[in-house]
Formats: C-alpha cells, structure tokens, sequence
C-alpha cells in the first residue's frame, strides 16, 4: 500500500502537498487530524479511531486569514482566531459562531476545516454560519485544487475522495451583506448547542433582497432552510410577519433529531425564536 | 478566641494551587500492577457459567479475582447486608462487578476481561419503583429474608426496607379539615460528579491489606472491606490521600475491596482508577424518588395533619445510605412546620438499576422540593400569601416537630426575617419579556451525630499536633476548622498545629466527613484532647513558675500568669520539663452526641430517629424565565443560615455558595437517567450537565450565629444544608413566574415549555 | 514516533503513539501530577495546561500536535522554593480552593486570561472559566480571586 507512509501511525506533514499525497496513499484507514478535539473523543462516541492520522499542525498553507472582496480562512483557523478577525457584517455571523462555541479550551484548538469535515457532528457551531455565509471551500487533493460550495460539500461529506483536503474557506463579503447567530443551551454556556441558526441577509434600500437562514443540530447535518429564507425576502429586516413566517417554515423544512441533550420536539419550538433573536442581532449599521 | 472566627488560609492551600498536592488519583507504588474491573452489560439475569481460565493465562495477567474471593454480604453502614462484591449466580444491574483482573498494562488488563467467558439466562428486568413493588413482581433478592439487618427494620420481597412515623391523630384531623389537598412528586437521580474518580491502590503485608483510597469515611471502608473479604476489620488500613472531592459519592468503599483481593493474590501493589464513564454509571448517585403528600389544613392555613409516602429508588442493593437515611424523609418533612398529627412511610425499593448512595443532603432536597410545591398548592387553594403560610405554621423556639423532639433554639422565623431584610418579599419586577418569580423557604436541618476521637501532643518545639483520622473532602473542617479551635485552646497560632494524616491505623474512630460532622464533632473530640493537654500544660508550668495553675493562661506560645505577663515561660521550656516528670504532654479526646429527647415510639425502622445540633435556614430565589425557550435563569438569591458559631466565616460562606449551585443544577438540569436497559444513559459530561461559572447566581449571605450548647465554642454543622431547600424554593418561584406548578425535576427548558404550552392550551 | 516541544521551559523529547493525549505525557512521563484527569472528553477543564500561551484541554491534545510548542503546567508558574503568583495567592486569600481537583486547571486559564486582559469584567472572568468545572465553590470565590488577582496585575487599562 502506502509509498510515503509507514504502517499505524501518525504522520507530521509539512506542505498540502505532502498531505494530500498521504492521505491519498493510506486510503480509508487514513484520515487528517486538525485540533484533534473531535478525533480524540471517537471513543467516547463508540467510533473505532481510524488507524492512520495525517497531522496538519505543521502545514503553512493551512493557516492566515485575509481580509479583502471576500475573507479567505486557512482551514487550520481556530475559534479562537476566527472569533477576533476584523471583517465586516458579512461575517458577523461567523465571528459570533466561533466566539459563542464551546469554552476556551476547545475554541482554542478547534480548527474551522476540523468544524466542516467532522462527520457525525450535529451540534458544529461553524457550519450554518458558513453556510448562511455562502462559504466556499477550497479543497485540495493529489491531483490538483478544486473550490466547492459547502452546502454540496456537506451533502456528500460521507464520501469524499482520499487525498482530499480542505484548504482554505472564503466567505464573500460584498456591500450591503450582514449576518448573525444564535445558539441555544441548557445551561448558559459551555455545551453544544439544542439549536444553533444563522442568518445572512442582503440589503438594498432597507429591503431584503437576497437572505439565508441555516439551522444546525437539529438534523444530522446543518442545514440551509429555503422556504424560510424566501419569506424574508421582499420584505424589511426585522419585519415580525415577514419573520414569524420564516420560523414557521424553517421548523416545516426541518425533521428534528432525538437526543440525550434534547427531545425533538423542543428544537422545532424553540427554532422560530432563535430565529427571530438571531435575525433582531443583525447589526445594519456598517453593511 | 484569636483564631476561631477569623478568615485563616487553608493549611493544605498551597500544594493545591501549586498542582503538588498528591490526590487519590495521582497516588502510586513502585512495581504497581493495574486493575481492571468486568462490568455486566445487562440489568438482570442467571450467571450460568463464569470461566476466566484462558484470561489467567494471559501475557501480562497476575490474577483473576471472582466472587470465590470475596466471600462476605455486607451493605452502607452495615444495616441491611444485601450486597457481594461479584454478582453470584445473579446479576441485579448493569455495571455489576463479575470479575476484577491485575495486570501489568492497562491493556493487557482489557484483554483479560475480554477474554472472560461469561454465560448469562436473561431475566425480566425491573426498573421502575412503582413496578417493584406491585403485586406479583419478580424478586429481585429471592432470598431477601436470609439477609443480616443492624436493626429489625420492616421489609418484604422488592421493598428493601421501610422506615415510618406516626404521631397524633391525623384520621380525626382529616375528618375535620376544612381543605384536603393532594400532591405527587417525582425527582431524578443526581451524580456525585467529584472532578477526582475513585481511585484505590492496595499493597498486602504482614498479613494485612494496606489501601490508599481518596475516601469521606476511613473506618466505614474498612469495615466494608473487612466484611466482603471476610477478613478481621484491624487487618485492614485505609490511608487517606487528598481527596478530590466527595459530596456524599466517597462515603462507601467502592474500588478498594478489588485492589485489596488483588494484591494479596499477586504479592505487588494493585492501583484501580475509575474512568468517567464508569465512575458515572457504577458508583451510586442520590436516588430517584416519588413522593406524595396529603395535608388537612383549616381554612386560615393552619396545618392539621400531613400524610406522606415516599418511594425511593434503591437501586439493585443495599451498598449506599437510601436504607440508612430512609427516615431522613419524615424528619425533614415533618422538622420545619408545626404537623401535629402526622403518618409519613418511607419506603425503600429494589430495582435493577445500579444501586444508589448518599449525595449532600440525601433524600432532604426532593423532600423539601414536594413539601413547599405542596404548601403553595395549599396557598393558592386557600387564596393566602405564601410566605404568610410558611410564618403560620413555622416551628418557633420550644415548639415540638413531628418526632415529639422539642426545639428549644428554632431560629427559623429569624432566619426568615433576615432573608426578608435583604429582599423584601414582594412581586419582581417586570423586565423584558421575561416571565419572572419568587419564592421564599425555610428549612430545620441536623448535623450528624456521630463519634469521634482524637489526641493532641505538644511538640518539643511547642507546636500542637492532632492526630485522628477525620478526612479532609475539601470543606476545610481539617484544613481550617479543627485546627483553629485547637490553637485558640493551646494558646497557639494557626500554622503551629498540624494535623496527621488520616490513617485509621493511627487515628482514633471518626465518623466520616458527612452530614456536617467534622468541625462539630471532630471538633469536639480534639478540643477535649486540648483542654486535657492545656491542663497537663498549666500543671507543669505552674511548677515552673511558682504559681497557681488556676491564675495561668496560654497565649503567644507561653504559659503566663494571668495580669503578671512578665512572668511567663515558653511551651517548649513546659515541654522539656514535662519529659522527665510526668511525661510528653499528650491527651486524647472523645465525642458521642448528647442523647437528644424524643418520642420514640412514634417511629418504626429508623436509623435517624431524631436532629442533632439542629441548624435553621432560609433561602429566597428570584428566577426569570424565557417564555419562549423555557429557559431559567437565577437572577438573585438569598441565604440565611445558623451555624451555631462561625469558626470560619469564608469557609462557611463557600460551603453554602457550593452547595446552593449543586441544588441549581439539581434542580434545572442535573439528571442521570437509566435507559431502557437499565444503563445509564447520561455517562459522560455532555449531557450530564454540571454548573459552570456562568450558571451560578449572586448569592447574598447572612450567616447567623446561635450557638449550640454541645458544639466546640457553640458551632454546628455549616458544610451540607445549603444545597437543600434549593430545588424547592427555584421550583417554588418557577412555578410563580409562570403561573403553574411542575411537579417533577429537573426544571429544564423542555420541561418548562412544555408546562407553558399546556397552560397556555387550556 | 519522537516528539520534540519545551515544558516549562525546558525542552523534552517524547518517544509515544502521536495521538496520545498531552495529559497523559506529562503525568505518566514527566511526573507533572499537577493538570488532573477529571472526564478524559475535554469537558471539565481540570487538565488544562497552557500550549503556546492558550488554554487547552490537555487530555484531547493529541502530542503530535505539541511537536515544536511551549507548554505550560501549573508546575511551571511558581518553583516549589518560591513565591506564589498572583493568581495562586489570591485564590487562598479569597477561600476559592476547596478540594482543588480543579485547581491547576484553573489556575492556568485565569493566568492565561490576565496574560491576555490585565483587566477583565467578573463576566469575562466567569465566561474564561466556562470550561473549567468547580463541583466545590460554586466558583464565586475563584471569581472573587480573580478579580483580587486583576488588582496588582500589569498597568490600569
């Protein structure tokens, strides 16, 4: 099998390209370790621990932010960077993600590319924020480097391509964008989330023009919900018909999880809420 | 007094924060081996065959441990011996021990556990209290009346025990009642959660097992692991490192009795720590529980008669205190308000569900939670004022509770009365969007009465050193308390008393640190060994100095005449003359609870008949709540509290601050639940949600001084009741804010939404 | 695999399985018995030490990533023949250590935190300790030394 690696191990890669041809080579049995916060819990979870971790830590290409037409995010970002990058409402939603996730510890660790790949990971905070953001993901694999929408990447998340990493994540951050998030917990902090929504909203002449609500944790998978975010378009930000009905749809696009943190039931009543709280956050004032 | 009542610094403080002190769990031996523990997967079946013959065979395995080596039916306290240390032929829950291995790696030991060959026959499991003890239920202990009681307590089949009360005429008071009302509760079951698991090491010598365990109660692991061993209890020893934390899961041996059989089978040292997981799923929470009451009450709220009956959960054995502390229920329930006629049963039953243990304030919290629902259930039957109704009927001083003890220092209406000048009891205010509410709750509560024993020697540098074996779970009874009496009795500073390790081999009996005791009654024992060592101090130096011991005192680290401060000698001096005329200057002091007058034959099956160095409290709650999440939040909160005399007044404050977040998050999330499979579900902390630093609100606290005749300088126990009354009284104000009781915990935002949605569709 | 990175201060080569947790590392091969294994799923925070100045919950660090960083244990703040830091005297001048199992984990995220802010509110100081669970004080008295501790730390904002 494997040309550059050696047998049940963890393998420190130095560029993307030696990763990618790592990753490549070890097939299945491999996967890439970002923080490590999700991997290292794979017992916890009762997941057997892949054999074969591609470590990620020493990759350059893999970290900076830039800050230009659109904010383009080393996948190796963590919360904690991501919480304090200087970017415009365009990414509000984004940087209230990464700050309001989990507790230092882990925002300190946690990578945004760890966030996106981490299959079976309902509760990811990141992930709608992206997705509302219009996220795009730079992927990386032997044979060259591709871009792709998040929301089709996480549609196929289960059946990536070995040698396949992602690289970089660009957020588009045109004029007259603004976003936010709301997370709800049991306790005040410091958990996954029962619920998390984001909102991102175009505004031409105090009118929605163009919005996206997305939802996480309460499908296996974050989701962008159309329905709902039609029925904010046309109207003003903030209009209480215009979001009570966006509640209304988001919880009929949605079918809720069963969970230990939470009955099913719950994350469909409370998500209308959340989303009116996140959309009253929107902060126009520099979009 | 100079160091009684002043703030000291922990003396065990700075190795804490230096990450130096040794915990249970940090604590090693050369050449050690690792213990692992076989759990069943299931809730109840026949063992049909146990073979570890391919496991003994293993690379790396020293010994195999089964229920061949453990001989011995013991249970909590030793009242009810229900409980082996291996499932034999029967397994009660998942989680059970089947077989323990030592091994020279962790996962040379895993492999030996796999390879235990085990053959179950399933059995029908019983989950459910209420299904235990219906009518045609499968046995959980067939052989239930074979087993060894420390008293005659009523049992039968899947009731483990029941404990009752019964005073008055409260079928007479029924039948004149103006009102009737009725309430059924239902709680869950609350873990420990110490940041430290059990952890044990045991080595064997000279015929004696040797165990280092992070344990509340040295002597009761002892003896436990004396009587599953079937060995003589002063061939045990227990040594007890720091310990990370308890709160009630530390009281009971738990891992010990596996590294003990293992190191005797072995020759080497055996260490055993417990994972999360295991620690959350195996080792014995506060129970689970339903409780119902009845009350008569005339129509100006005066209470006539109370029924009650509670049913609590325990478990698959007898290995924690739900048997011991089964008539905790009627004191607490009967300990606050004047009941004159009373009948409460407290019943104890078996399920196949891991056994459950004691936790800070045992069965007090889901006792006062139903009680003060139930008294506002009967304000707003009667249209009264709640507070009103709690003053109606609140023991005052002399008054008699429901077991005929007379309360001759009640401090409640005091207690009340502070909390009332801190946040007058009135309607909040309104705020934005929330719903809001209040509550206010009294509350008696005991100090735990046990024995002690301790000495105090003089050093021949004039510092003190006590040595018993009063464990220090953190409280700072040892690290503070007992220290600061014993220094103000000798004339001492702080720093210049020491206390030993706790070992068993050296220190006197104590009984643990639970319920409060180890400032009270610990305190008592070495301050009875100081005023014996101050006594033999002044005899000596009243040789030295030609005086009266009468006219001297101890102060500064000298014996002085008192008025003549001139004419003083130092303590070491005293020491060096005392050698070699009447000896080293050493004294050992005892405590046993005065006997405290009651009614006993109102009570049947009780272990605590009665409250000792009783303590008065009250709590106020302000809660919001999000109409639309269900969410609570604690917005302000009060406590009141008699602690007899403050020995340390920061110490005492974070004792209350602790135990009011632990009722916090009892009350709004805290829930170990049990799966279909009678596994615990919650096992990791996820979804066992445990307080943080955001969730716990700003407490205002009165500490209320009303000493006790028989505490040392008048001190009672401070360190358990503050988590009691606060489900009740966070309850109480929910249920104000939004307008309808709940009457099961935990109050999370499913829970609360759901109440709002039904009261709403109404 | 070998794995080269400095604990307090100085420098350690780790011959270990890359995806072993730093905790484990340091407790089973440097000795460092201070960083506790409270949960082993990076939720109670009493392993927390300091990886090039953050927080992090050691028993999820995987030692590969280690390779080339500073970590620091609550052994490294104050040598056992010297003063305590600010942050360690204060929480036993305030009554905030009680069993103290979460104690070094504490003590390091408050370090990082006044690092970082010399100034913080009592709610950034109790959002910085969200991930470290106290089961004893109900955290007011790690409050209240933290915000002692902010007192003598660096210059007034």
């Amino acid at each position: 099998m494997s040309t550059t690696v050696a047998k049940n191990g963890v393998h420190i890669a130095t560029s993307m390209r030696e990763a990618a041809a790592m990753l490549a080579d070890l097939g299945e049995a491999g996967e890439a370790i970002a923080g490590g916060t999700w991997i290292m819990r794979a017992p916890d979870r009762d997941v057997p621990a892949h054999r074969q971790y591609v470590v990620l830590k020493h990759v350059p290409e893999l970290f900076g932010v830039s800050v230009a037409d659109s904010v383009d995010i080393g996948a190796m970002t963590t919360h904690t960077e991501l919480g304090g990058i200087e970017a415009g409402p365009a990414l509000s939603g984004i940087r209230q993600a990464a700050r309001e996730s989990a507790f230092p510890q882990v925002r300190n660790v946690a990578t945004v590319g760890g966030n996106i790949r981490a299959i079976g990971f309902a509760e990811a905070d990141l992930v709608p924020a992206m997705l509302a953001a219009r996220a795009r993901l730079e992927l990386t694999s032997p044979t060259g480097t591709s871009e792709e929408d998040i929301g089709d990447y996480l549609a196929t998340r289960h059946s990536r391509p070995a040698g396949e990493l992602i690289g970089r994540v660009r957020v588009p951050a045109p004029k007259g964008r603004a976003s936010a998030f709301e997370r709800l917990t049991v306790r005040a902090t410091g958990e996954y989330p029962i619920v998390n929504v984001a909102v991102s909203v175009d505004i031409d002449d105090s009118v929605v023009r163009d919005a996206r609500i997305a939802v996480g944790s309460v499908e296996p998978v974050a989701k962008l919900c159309v329905s709902a975010s039609q029925a904010l378009i046309g109207h003003r930000l903030g209009d209480s018909a215009a979001v009570d009905a966006a509640g209304v749809e988001a919880a009929g696009e949605l079918t809720s999880r069963e969970g230990l943190d939470a009955p099913g039931w719950y994350r469909l009543a409370v998500l209308p809420a959340l989303i009116r709280r996140a959309i009253a956050r929107i902060d126009l004032s520099s979009a | 007094m100079t160091v009684v009542g002043t703030n000291v610094r922990r003396a065990d403080g700075t190795d804490k924060v230096r990450g130096a002190a040794i915990y249970g769990m940090d604590y090693t031996e050369p050449g050690q081996l690792v213990a692992k523990v076989l759990r069943s997967h299931v809730p109840a079946a026949n063992i049909v065959e146990l073979d570890t013959s391919k496991a003994e065979s293993m690379p790396g395995v020293r010994a195999v441990a089964t229920a061949a080596d453990a001989p011995g039916l013991s249970g909590m306290f030793f009242v009810l011996k229900d409980q082996s240390l291996f499932a034999r032929d029967v397994i009660r829950y998942v989680g059970e021990p089947l077989a323990a291995v030592a091994a020279d790696t962790p996962e040379q030991a895993d492999a030996a556990l796999a390879a235990i060959d085990v053959v179950l026959e399933p059995l029908e499991p019983v989950l459910d209290v209420e299904q235990s003890l219906a009518e045609g239920t499968r046995l959980i202990h067939p052989d239930w009346e074979t087993y060894e009681t420390l008293v005659p307590g009523p049992r039968d089949g899947n009731l483990a025990w029941e404990a009752s009360l019964e005073r008055g005429d409260a079928d007479a008071a029924f039948d004149g009642a103006d009102v009737i009302i009725e309430d059924e509760f239902r709680t869950q079951r609350q873990h420990q959660t110490s940041i430290e698991p059990h952890a044990a090491v045991a080595r064997y010598e000279h015929g004696r097992y040797v165990v280092h365990t992070p344990t509340q109660f040295p002597f009761n692991v002892r003896g436990r692991i004396a009587e599953l061993l079937g060995a003589r209890i002063s061939d045990v020893r227990v040594i007890v490192p720091t310990i990370g934390g308890g709160f009630g899961g530390k009281l009971d041996m738990m891992l010990e009795p596996f590294a003990c059989i293992l190191a005797r089978k072995t020759g080497k040292p055996v260490r055993i720590v417990n994972t999360r997981r295991e620690e959350q799923a195996t080792c014995g929470p506060r129970e689970g529980a339903v409780v119902r009451l009845r009350t008569a009450v005339s129509s100006d709220g005066t209470i006539l008669a109370q029924e009650g009956r509670i049913i609590s959960d325990n478990g698959a054995n007898s290995s924690g205190e739900t048997v011991a502390c089964a008539n905790v229920a009627s004191l607490v329930l009967g300990g606050t308000y004047r009941i004159p006629n009373a009948r409460y049963v407290s019943q104890v039953a078996y399920t196949n569900t891991p056994p459950t243990a004691a936790f800070r304030g045992v069965n007090g919290p889901y006792c006062v939670y139903a009680q003060e629902m139930h008294f506002d259930h009967i304000a707003r039957e009667l249209g009264m004022d709640r507070r009103d109704l709690r003053l109606r009927n609140l023991i005052r001083a002399g008054d008699e509770i429901v077991n005929g003890q007379r309360l001759d220092d009640a401090f409640l209406a005091q207690a009340m009365d502070r909390v009332e000048r801190i946040r007058p009891w009135g309607p909040p205010k309104e705020a934005n969007g929330t719903l809001r509410g209040i509550a206010v709750v009294p509350l008696t509560w005991i100090t735990n009465p046990g024995p002690s024993g301790a000495s105090v020697k003089l050093e021949e540098d004039g510092t003190a050193t006590i040595t018993c074996a009063a464990a220090e779970i953190g409280t700072g009874a040892v690290a503070t308390g007992i220290r600061q009496i014993v220094a103000d009795q000798l004339g001492l500073r702080f720093e210049d008393v020491q206390v030993s390790p706790a070992d068993t081999d050296t220190g006197s009996y104590d009984h643990g640190a639970q319920g409060s005791r180890t400032t009270f009654g610990m305190g008592n024992a070495a301050q009875d060994a100081a005023v014996k060592v101050r006594d033999q101090l002044l005899d000596v130096a009243a040789g030295m100095l030609e005086a009266s011991a009468a006219d001297l005192e101890l102060a500064d680290g000298t014996v002085r005449v008192q008025g003549a401060p001139d004419k003083q000698v130092p303590l070491p001096a005293v020491v060096a003359t005392a050698m070699f005329s009447q000896g080293p200057i050493v004294a050992s002091g005892q405590f046993a609870a005065p006997p405290v007058p009651f009614d006993a034959g109102c009570m049947a099956g009780a272990l605590f008949t009665s409250f000792t160095a009783a303590t008065y409290h009250a709590h106020f709650a302000e809660v919001e709540v999000d109409p639309d999440t269900g969410k609570v939040t604690v917005s302000r909160y009060v406590v009141a509290q008699d602690v007899g005399t403050a020995i340390n007044p920061h110490m005492i404050e974070g004792q209350i601050q602790g135990g009011v977040l632990q009722g916090v998050g009892y009350t709004l999330f805290e829930n170990l639940r049990i799966g279909d499979n009678g596994d615990v579900l919650d096992a990791g902390l996820e979804t066992y949600r445990l307080p943080t630093a955001v969730d716990a609100p700003h407490i205002d606290i009165e500490i209320l001084e009303n000493p006790c005749p028989y505490g040392p300088l008048g001190a009672k126990g401070a360190a358990e009741p503050s988590i009691v009354p606060v489900a009740a009284v966070i309850a109480c104000a929910v249920a104000d804010a939004i307008g309808t009781p709940i009457n099961e915990l935990p109050l999370t935002p499913f829970a609360v939404l759901r109440a709002l949605r039904s009261k709403q569709n109404e | 695999m070998s794995y080269s990175f400095s604990v307090n201060g100085q420098e350690v080569d780790i011959e270990s399985p890359g995806l072993r947790p730093l905790l484990s590392v340091l407790r089973d091969d440097l000795g460092l018995l201070g960083a506790k294994l409270g949960c082993g799923e990076g939720r109670c925070g009493a392993c927390t030490v300091l990886v090039d100045d953050a927080p992090v919950a050691a028993c999820l660090y995987p030692v590969a990533n280690a390779d080339g960083s500073d970590v620091r244990t609550v052994e490294g703040l104050a040598r056992h023949d010297s003063e305590l830091t600010a942050v360690q005297d204060a929480l036993l001048t305030h009554g905030g250590v009680q069993c103290g199992a979460c104690i070094p984990g504490v003590v390091m995220t408050l370090t990082a935190l006044l690092d970082q802010d010399a100034r913080p509110e009592d709610s950034e100081v109790r959002s910085a300790l969200a991930g470290n669970i106290c089961r004893c004080t109900g955290y007011q008295k790690i409050v209240d030394a933290a915000m002692a501790a902010t007192e003598t730390n660096g210059d007034p904002r």
